[in-house]
């Protein structure tokens, strides 16, 4: 718990140089992607300091004009002529900035940047996804990549003008009075130092609540969401829920007071110091009034510098509060895009399957981030609450499938059997040992090409909103494409359902975009699921739990159906029905990782071991019945 | 009831964004009581703390400006107009200091208050209305927004209420100056209530743009999560559905830039008319003062300057004033929603305080069922009737309906004909929680909360010695040797939702986390959906042999696609279609060799022993 603390405050607490320097890196990446956009930023930036700056000496310069015995109207109407025009040429400006270019060109940029994200996330290892730290940093870094580009450009655009108003403020302040100067400057300075010390304060009691926040929110999804409705209705969790929720509020005030204590003094030390900025200036300008060094006009003038330099600092501080909020997304941003996979492909394309070998393969899934093995391996000297040694989900395991067979792997849950799968996919590698393809090592083959050849139904298929077609294909359905989809679809014993839908193999599946799309039951989507390894040229198929949503009667129409229409293919089927796997050719028994058992049905059951103890369990009561 | 809701609903076929004015005040009121209502003293601080703020910006920026020039003009000595100076200082900081124990320290309380009051309100509703509701993409919209934006606006309304007061409090005081010094500048300070109605227009393309923008929100969100789920990882890696996905977000984003730029003129007019109200105005004003002042020499250059500093104010105050209604506009849209939602009277036939359900006869008769938005009934026209103690199979195909019909005789729905009924008496008769309480189910999609172990299993808060119980559960129901070996025993939570060192269970273990409460309590009914799906067969067999043993007396309803398992039952229903087809035990139901009988061989057949087999297994068991 402990040391998660520490972690987190490494992870937020972001100094400035660093929060500059990830701001500059998402500039420059905005430069490569879309350069025109940061032109027009430093444009943005540069025009909006200068109209606030020609308006602030113009106003000034018209105050400064009232002290003239001998001024004309015609002078001050052009003096507050070129307030006007200024206002409205920038408000022009703004406008079409704004409301045309930029929504356009935000548009453009976040294309490009989500495309790169987009095809980066396809090269990351599998593995990341097990490791929940690095899965939530790329999921928030692709939920906040929306908006963050923008806004640090927005932020830098404002930076430019802020900076540029405040300094010619100031020195325009600097050249009526140096000493009212120096107030302002040091008073801005203390300010700058007060804020800081009031982030830290927040930043402490975020840590504080953000935990709880995170509770309620739980909550409140379980409460929205569907799935969780018909628990909520049967049963007294809502009860349970609740505790969480008003716990956790409590939790939130008692840290929101604590704070709310330490920040009062705070808040009235910065009161003080503002006030004192503000208006020790203004003391000082009345005596040079009453001395005469100065006139009404002047006067005026000065207050309104103040003033005006007053409203660029609060509005700097408002802006500079979202520049380690931006860092923080550019550094988990960043992170993610410098990930490099740890399983690549290989040069080789492969040759059409003759054996596929496991080579005394060990397994176990262990996440590591790539950029925190130095920390991993230090809180594992720390030898303080270590998790518990993964596993090996598999075990020393050898085995050999050879072209046209039809294999079956069977055991309970946990065994290790869908593990057998990812590593032969290459969506993991193994830990130990070597898979073998035609003799070769799987590692040295193109991964794509490799793929090609062997397809998979997993157990937790998605259905993708598409078209039924696309959704077999995996891709646009073409003209030439349909006949093939139509023979998939029938192999996958969907043709009956097919027929019953409107538009065919055109019907856009899932409601998603789509208020006329068709959600399949479980059984069907499985089915078109099915339909997808069908419509490839696979040498190897692999079914993982296929019929797991079926019932009896399609579970049995199916297998049928497949071994069928696979006749000159290898086959692996996984399961733990033992009904669906007793006409392969082999059946591979694991257990805790390990292959315990292997042989036909007839021997294993002759062998009377582990599977022959399980199958009996399972067909005793159809027995005792039938 | 029924009819205000069938008007409220003429009204939003019509236009789904038009609010009444009546309606908009309505709604923000209403936001205000129930407020009022949590904290009372609230409001009234936060209202007197924005008068306070707004007066002290009107003394210290404005009139000071004015007061100095004057007594300077005047010639008081400069003594005097310090003094003045300085006691205003020393007058504001008494205030800040007195107010700002509101925000810092009085007002999170409250807020944390109302965020309770109202997520809680919301919380119950759900609980209360029917599962339906769920299904109905409309009102599951509506429920959504109101969750996700209850808190948030009901506090806009009164950030909106605390800038109308600012804004008035300035208008008036700097107004009335203004008008002392010369009544016609108080008519410049008005050309900005015109541009309110520029405003108000550019609102509406806004809102119209943001309307077709929502269809290709939800195309890129999509495609999104198909790339950085988990759930589509091994897809996505394995097959061409990138290039299809990628396809879609091409699209939309043509679509985007499409929909920017037929818009992008507009809304760069109107925008450029709206902001430039104010720098018109200002400079008008300002004209007209250097006109008085040069020109015609009816006004003091101490007045001018006091023109000049203070006619942005009220044209900026006066603008902000525009944008008030049109933000109490918003705000009502989503509150329309809110209250939507509180108000919805669930259509489920519920009396509080009703009779209490016990063990005793359960009956469906002629129950049809249609789902909300589907073509056919779900349930045609289903009767039976389950005696106290029975143990009763429910099988039949996917979508038979079997699911359909407990979720009715949990009174999860309303049919939309016929009824459920215990012991002869309409369930919508019992206390809807003394009927919860009579059943413990457990869904083929259990879901694990983010809640320890033994909360897990029981649903409901923990008492003393529950521990013992759920041990005991757990042991019965397969689950104890997994949940033994946790840091914390079963008290250890599930799910890293909120918890990093949280457990999380295979779908088979959850299943049998999820068995464990049947075994907790002894409520005459017990309703198992699919129990077996994730078990593998030792597991399924063991725990169908302690469940049959903990149901001894109390009635068992069971759905399996397994039929193994029906043979176990005292009565097997079988269904086809939404209709109970078959009824008996699994003994004459064979003998009748209809449809069930058909299934039952088809299944069975794949675990004939041969003679081979019989012989080696009588082998090796001597």
């Amino acid at each position: 718990m402990k040391k998660d603390e520490k972690k987190e405050k490494k992870e937020k607490k972001i100094p400035l140089g660093r929060t500059l320097y990830c701001n500059f890196l998402m500039l420059s990446k905005i430069w490569h992607m879309t350069p025109q956009y940061i032109v027009f930023m430093v444009i943005v930036g540069l025009v909006g300091g200068a109209a606030s700056s020609l308006e602030t000496i113009f106003t000034y310069m018209l105050f400064n004009a009232l002290d003239e015995p001998g001024v004309t109207f015609g002078r001050m109407a052009l003096y507050l002529g070129v307030i006007l025009g200024v206002n409205l040429l920038i408000g022009l400006f703004y406008a079409w900035y704004y409301e045309y270019y930029q929504t356009v060109t935000d548009k453009k940029l976040q294309h490009r940047m989500h495309e790169e994200l987009f095809r980066h996330a396809l090269t990351m290892d599998l593995a990341c996804y097990d490791d929940p730290k690095f899965y939530n940093d790329y999921v928030w870094a692709m939920d906040e990549s929306k908006g963050r580009a923008v806004q640090v450009l927005d932020d830098t655009a404002r930076m430019i003008n802020y900076l540029i108003t405040i300094s010619t403020l100031i020195t325009l302040m600097m050249r009526v009075d140096v000493l009212v100067g120096s107030i302002l400057f040091v008073g801005a300075a203390a300010d700058a130092v007060l804020w800081e010390v009031g982030n830290r304060f927040n930043f402490k009691k975020n840590e504080r609540t953000k935990p709880l926040h995170r509770k309620n929110s739980y909550v409140n999804r379980v409460y929205h969401l569907a799935d969780f409705a018909k628990e909520l209705r049967v049963s007294r969790a809502g009860e349970n829920l609740e505790k969480i929720y008003s716990d956790s509020v409590d939790g939130i005030v008692e840290a929101e007071v604590w704070n709310g204590k330490r920040r009062y003094g705070l808040d009235l030390l910065t009161e003080v110091i503002d006030e004192v900025a503000r208006f020790l200036p203004v003391v000082l300008l009345l005596f040079k009034l009453y001395d005469g060094t100065a006139q009404l006009g002047a006067f005026v003038a000065s207050i309104n510098i103040i003033w005006n330099l007053n409203w660029s600092m609060y509005d700097l501080a408002k802006n500079l509060i979202r520049m380690p909020e931006n860092a923080r997304y550019v550094e988990k941003y960043l992170k993610f895009m410098s990930y490099r996979p740890t399983i690549l492909s290989g040069e080789t394309a492969p040759e059409p399957l003759e054996t596929v070998e496991f080579k005394n393969v060990t397994f176990s899934y262990s996440p590591i981030e790539p950029e925190e093995k130095e920390e991993k391996a230090e809180s594992e000297k720390e030898g303080e609450d270590k998790p518990q040694s993964p596993k090996n989900s598999l075990e020393d395991v050898s085995l050999t499938i050879r072209r046209g067979e039809k294999v079956a792997i069977v055991g309970y849950n946990g065994a290790g059997k869908t593990t057998l799968t990812k590593l032969l996919m290459r969506l993991y590698d193994p830990t130990e040992g070597e898979i073998l393809y035609n003799g070769r090592n799987l590692k040295d083959y193109d991964i794509p090409g490799l793929r090609a050849r062997i397809g998979t139904v997993f157990q937790d298929y998605k259905i993708f909103a598409a078209t039924v077609a696309e959704n077999v294909l995996g891709r646009e359905c073409a003209d030439e494409d349909r006949d093939a989809v139509t023979d998939a679809l029938t192999k996958a014993t969907f043709a009956d359902r097919l027929a019953e839908l409107e538009a065919g193999m055109d019907t856009p599946l899932t409601k998603e975009f789509d208020e006329a799309g068709v959600n399949l039951s479980g059984g069907e989507a499985q089915k078109v699921a099915i339909a997808r390894i069908f419509a490839r040229p696979y040498e190897l198929i692999v079914m993982d739990e296929p019929s797991s949503a079926l019932d009896p009667a399609a579970e049995y129409e199916l297998n049928h159906t497949i071994l069928e229409y696979a006749r000159d293919k290898t086959v692996i089927f996984i399961s733990h029905r033992l009904s669906t796997t007793r006409m392969a050719d082999r059946i591979l028994m694991f257990a805790e990782g390990r292959l315990i058992e292997e042989g036909s049905h007839d021997a294993l059951m002759r062998m009377n071991g582990k599977y022959a103890e399980m199958f009996r369990l399972q067909a005793e009561k159809y027995r005792e019945a039938g | 009831m029924a009819f205000k809701k069938k008007k409220e609903k003429e009204k939003k076929e019509k236009d789904p964004n038009a609010l009444s004015t009546r309606r908009v005040l309505s709604n923000n009121l209403f936001v205000l009581k129930l407020i009022h209502s949590v904290a009372p003293s609230y409001l009234p601080t936060y209202f007197l703390w924005s008068v306070g703020n707004a007066i002290i910006n009107f003394l210290m920026n404005i009139w000071l400006l004015r007061e100095i020039v004057n007594r300077y003009e005047e010639g008081r000595p400069a003594s005097e107009v310090i003094g003045m100076l300085v006691g205003l200082i020393i007058g504001q900081m008494i205030w800040y200091c007195l107010i700002q124990t509101l925000p810092d320290i009085v007002y999170p309380r409250y807020q944390q208050r109302i965020v309770e009051h109202i997520q809680r309100g919301l919380f119950e509703k759900a609980s209360a209305v029917e599962l339906a509701c769920y299904e109905n993409p409309e009102f599951y919209d509506k429920y959504v927004k109101a969750m996700d934006n209850a808190y948030g606006r009901c506090m806009d309304v009164v950030y909106t209420v605390d800038g109308c007061i600012w804004a008035v409090v300035s208008i008036v005081s700097t107004g009335a100056m203004l008008f002392f010094i010369d009544p016609l500048l108080v008519a410049f300070s008005l050309l900005p209530l015109l541009i309110g109605l520029i405003r108000n227009l550019r609102n509406k393309v806004s809102k119209k743009r943001h309307d077709e923008r929502q269809k290709l929100d939800r195309r890129e969100g999509y495609v999104q999560r198909t790339f950085y789920l988990n759930e589509y990882a091994k897809e996505m890696r394995l097959t061409g559905f990138p290039g299809l996905m990628l396809r879609i977000y091409d699209k939309a984003q043509t679509d985007y830039i499409a929909l920017w730029r037929k818009y992008g003129f507009k809304m760069t007019v109107l925008r450029l008319f709206s902001d430039s109200s104010s720098a018109l105005t200002s400079a008008a004003a300002m004209m007209y003062a250097a006109f008085r002042t040069l020109v015609s020499r009816s006004m003091g250059i101490g007045d001018c300057l006091v023109v000049f500093n203070s006619v942005d104010a009220v044209a900026w105050n006066l603008t902000r004033m525009a944008e008030v209604f049109t933000e109490f506009r918003d705000h009502a849209m989503y509150i329309e929603d809110y209250r939507y939602f509180l108000e919805y009277e669930p259509k489920l036939a519920a009396t509080p305080g009703g009779r209490e359900a016990k063990s005793g006869e359960l009956r469906a008769e002629h129950l049809t069922f249609t789902y909300a938005g589907a073509e056919k009934p779900a349930l045609k026209d289903v009767s039976l009737t389950i005696r106290p103690g029975e143990k009763i199979a429910l099988v039949g195909h996917n979508g038979s309906g079997k699911t359909t019909l407990v979720k009715l005789l949990l009174h999860l729905y309303e049919p939309d004909s016929g009824a459920v009924t215990l012991d002869g008496i309409p369930a919508g008769e019992y206390d809807a929680s003394s009927w919860r309480d009579a059943f413990t189910t457990v869904f083929q999609d259990f879901k694990m909360f983010s809640l320890s172990v033994a909360e897990n299993v029981l649903l409901r808060p923990l008492k003393d010695g529950d521990d013992a119980l759920v041990t005991e559960a757990l042991k019965r129901s397969g689950a104890w040797e997994r949940v033994e070996k946790m840091k914390n025993g079963i008290h250890t939570t599930l799910t890293r939702e909120f918890d990093d060192e949280g457990e999380v269970l295979s779908v088979g273990e959850a299943q049998k986390v999820s068995l464990a409460r049947a075994f907790t309590n002894d409520s005459p009914f017990v309703i198992l959906d699919e129990p077996s799906s994730a078990l593998d067969p030792i597991a399924e067999y063991n725990m169908f042999q302690n469940m049959l043993d903990a149901c001894r007396d109390r009635t068992l309803i069971f759905i399996s696609h397994r039929l193994s398992s029906a043979v176990l039952a005292d009565r097997v229903f079988y269904m086809e279609d939404g209709a109970i087809t078959e009824e008996g035990t699994h003994a004459a139901l064979m003998a009748k060799n209809g449809r069930y009988a058909e299934l039952f061989r088809m299944q069975a057949e794949n675990y004939r022993e041969t003679e081979d087999e019989r012989a080696a297994r009588e082998g090796g068991s001597r």
